[in-house]
């Protein structure tokens, strides 16, 4: 047998990583060859139902995740910090203790980067003068200034802000709370949630979650938003019937609806086949740049034809044509064999990454078992909707074994980020979540024309 | 060929609904599952499992500041600082000289290991089976979640196939237990890889995989490999 010395293994271990920091800063991209980063998450926490703990900016360039890597040991994990990795020259800044001393805050969740990296939201636990317990409100970091605020004020908020989402011009903020006073006037479902509208210029904050008429439902609740690139736009969830009158002792279903704040419009993005009730909850909408486009998850199985998984299936609402198409299709072309979930579409529409459980979105029957879907647990992938092909991101030459959750992308589909338990390099024997970067530079060259 | 499978006892629980799955040989009952073990998981889930999940949360994490690095792809990214060593978590009666081989030898095994290691309150034990009433020994792993958050894995290795075959597959099916696999369900659909064997009402749910089984193979293969590279 073959013998090497302890100390020259790991000298070797060390001399690759050395070398792979080194190269991070100006590693050539191949085109045609994705390349990938890695970056400890130490996320012990993280459940494939807890949706991304990054967001990359439209540009591509910049990475806002959040990592418990800082943690002490041993210590009960409360909060993780929102750290900002540049893609152009490796560095990696820490945002949420950087805060000016304006604003008490501990650690950071749920990041979203505007389109060049310039501002940043996301939730964090902040101390206000109403209460002795924190409560959760939205920071608003300017990363050129250096400057950390809550938005809106909303320290004053007599409930919870949640899922921060900033348009890719950095303008406008949307976000879900359970507050009753954010905006003038009653709150017509009392303490359930809604989604409001931040204007960062102005300060003005309005109700999203409204009907066309902009009335505000009297039952549901509203959430998950997401926002277009100049914020006119808004896709979110609701159990309110936000377009149509409530049917009497019917159940409420979450749906996905989209507001057109300048037209003052919301239609419903999460329709049947044929104008039909759709037969389950459709909820984690995502919107490309220009709202034409909406990657939605649904239980539902009339939304599309060929869908009889019984499973979460990823679906893309096109508003121009009005059709919808179920996106996580098997090989045999009918709806993959496991849950998908938590789709993130790229700006320009083309490219839709989400989760899944299913073995056979990339490999079916009489696929070379080296190269089959065997791990049983939720893997990323990305669809292309020009090619309608389907792509395995979390992956190395060979399957991982290991579950990858959590997807976001840029707006050119060309970087994508997820979390994975996949061991980040040899030292890593941390059961946890970490951080993976995928670039493929082939994608940015072949951005279409828009 | 006889297909029975030994009736097991529960490990005494508190909370949270018990269900057993279990796992078989494919020759015995399903054609297409080709490796000789038989498994069996009891599994207690719901609350018990939840507070599995809490017990993670509160473990211990690394120190230091994120740092990005280029992804070094398959053999390099197999965890190498457990030395030739069995995780703390693992207790075995047998099999020592088969587990040192695989550790030595099989990057895959090495890498089941860092993942069992890894798990807070896990704690696996291996043993030889014991001969039941039936004419064989099957090879069984019984998971218990237990209320207080602690897993307890007991691996039991039958005499008929190859011992370091099932070894590596019994700990991919307590991998797929931590990675919250859900089995029945998943063999409730066509073609994920779970297959359900039922072959009677007492013996309760039953079920092969195939990860298991690719893990199992993966790690035959490369302890085969390595004995080649050695000249034996």
């Amino acid at each position: 047998m073959r013998k090497r010395g302890h100390t020259s293994r790991l000298g070797s271990t060390w001399v690759v990583l050395l070398l792979g920091c080194l190269a991070l800063a100006d590693a050539p991209v191949v085109p045609g060859a994705a390349r990938l980063l890695t970056i400890r998450q130490a996320n012990v926490i993280q459940r494939r139902i807890d949706g991304p703990s990054a967001s990359v900016s439209a540009d591509g360039r910049y990475v806002a995740f959040v990592s418990f890597a800082r943690s002490s040991a041993g210590v009960t994990i409360e909060a993780g910090d929102i750290y900002v990795l540049d893609l152009e020259n490796g560095s990696i800044s820490l945002e949420t203790s950087a805060a000016d001393g304006r604003l008490p805050v501990t650690g950071g969740s749920s990041p979203s980067i505007s389109g060049d990296g310039r501002f940043l939201v996301y939730e964090t636990s902040a101390f206000s003068s109403a209460s002795t317990l924190p409560s959760v409100v939205i920071a608003l970091r300017d990363r050129w200034r250096k400057t950390t605020d809550v938005i809106g004020g909303a320290l004053a908020a007599n409930g919870s802000c949640e899922h921060p989402r900033i348009s890719a011009d950095g303008r406008t903020i949307v976000f879900t709370s359970f507050a009753t006073n954010l905006v003038s006037g009653a709150d017509a479902n009392q303490s359930r949630s809604d989604v409001y509208r931040f204007e960062r210029e102005t300060g003005t904050i309005s109700r999203v979650s409204v009907d066309s008429a902009g009335r505000q439902s009297q039952v549901g609740a509203s959430f998950a938003p997401a926002i277009s690139d100049d914020g006119r736009y808004v896709a979110f969830v609701s159990s309110a019937p936000l377009d149509s009158a409530p049917a009497p002792d019917s159940p409420l279903t979450r749906s996905v609806y989209l507001r057109d704040t300048m037209r003052g419009v919301t239609e419903r993005v999460s329709v049947g086949m044929h104008g039909a009730e759709p037969n389950g909850a459709s909820y984690q909408p995502s919107l490309n740049g220009d709202g034409r486009w909406v990657a939605f998850t649904s239980d539902a199985s009339n939304l599309a034809p060929r869908d009889s998984n019984h499973a979460a299936d990823v679906f893309l609402y096109d508003r121009d044509a009005r059709t919808t198409v179920l996106i996580s299709r098997g090989r045999s072309g009918e709806s993959a064999n496991g849950r998908s979930t938590y789709p993130a579409i790229s700006g320009d529409g083309r490219a839709v990454s989400f989760q899944s459980d299913a073995s056979d979105l990339t490999c079916g029957r009489g696929c070379a078992s080296s190269q089959g879907d065997v791990n049983l647990v939720s893997d990323v992938f990305l669809f292309d909707r020009a090619s309608g092909g389907i792509q395995w991101l979390s992956r190395g030459r060979r399957p991982w074994m290991e579950p990858s959750i959590g997807p976001a992308i840029d707006r050119a589909g060309s970087v994508v980020t997820f979390s994975s338990r996949h061991p980040v390099d040899a030292r890593d024997v941390n059961d946890d979540f970490d951080l993976y970067v995928r670039v493929d530079a082939s994608r940015a060259d072949a951005r279409p024309n828009h | 060929m006889e297909s029975r499978v030994r009736p097991l006892g529960f490990a005494s629980t508190v909370g949270g609904s018990t269900k057993q799955v279990l796992c078989t040989s494919p020759r015995q009952s399903v054609r297409y599952l080709t490796a000789p073990a038989l498994c069996l998981v009891s599994i207690i889930t719901a609350a018990a499992a939840e507070q599995t999940q809490h017990a993670r949360s509160t473990a211990s994490v690394a120190t230091r500041a994120p740092v990005a690095h280029e992804y070094v792809d398959d053999e390099a990214t197999v965890p190498e600082n457990l030395g030739a060593t069995l995780p703390h978590n693992v207790a075995t009666f047998g099999y020592e000289t088969q587990l040192d081989l695989m550790l030595r030898r099989s990057l895959t095994f090495r890498k089941q290991c860092a993942r069992i290691a890894a798990a807070p309150d896990l704690h696996v034990r291996i043993a030889p089976a014991i001969p039941p009433r039936a004419r064989f020994d099957h090879t069984l792993t019984r998971l218990a979640f237990k209320a207080d958050g602690s897993v307890q894995a007991d691996v039991a290795i039958g005499s008929r196939g190859d011992p370091l075959e099932l070894l590596a597959h019994e700990f991919e099916h307590i991998l797929e237990q931590l990675d919250g696999v859900d089995l029945p369900s998943m063999a409730r659909r066509a073609s994920t890889g779970v297959y359900a064997v039922q072959e009677s009402v007492q013996e309760g749910e039953r079920f092969e995989t195939k990860r298991a089984l690719a893990a199992g193979r993966q790690v035959a293969r490369e302890v085969r490999d390595g004995r080649r590279r050695d000249g034996q």
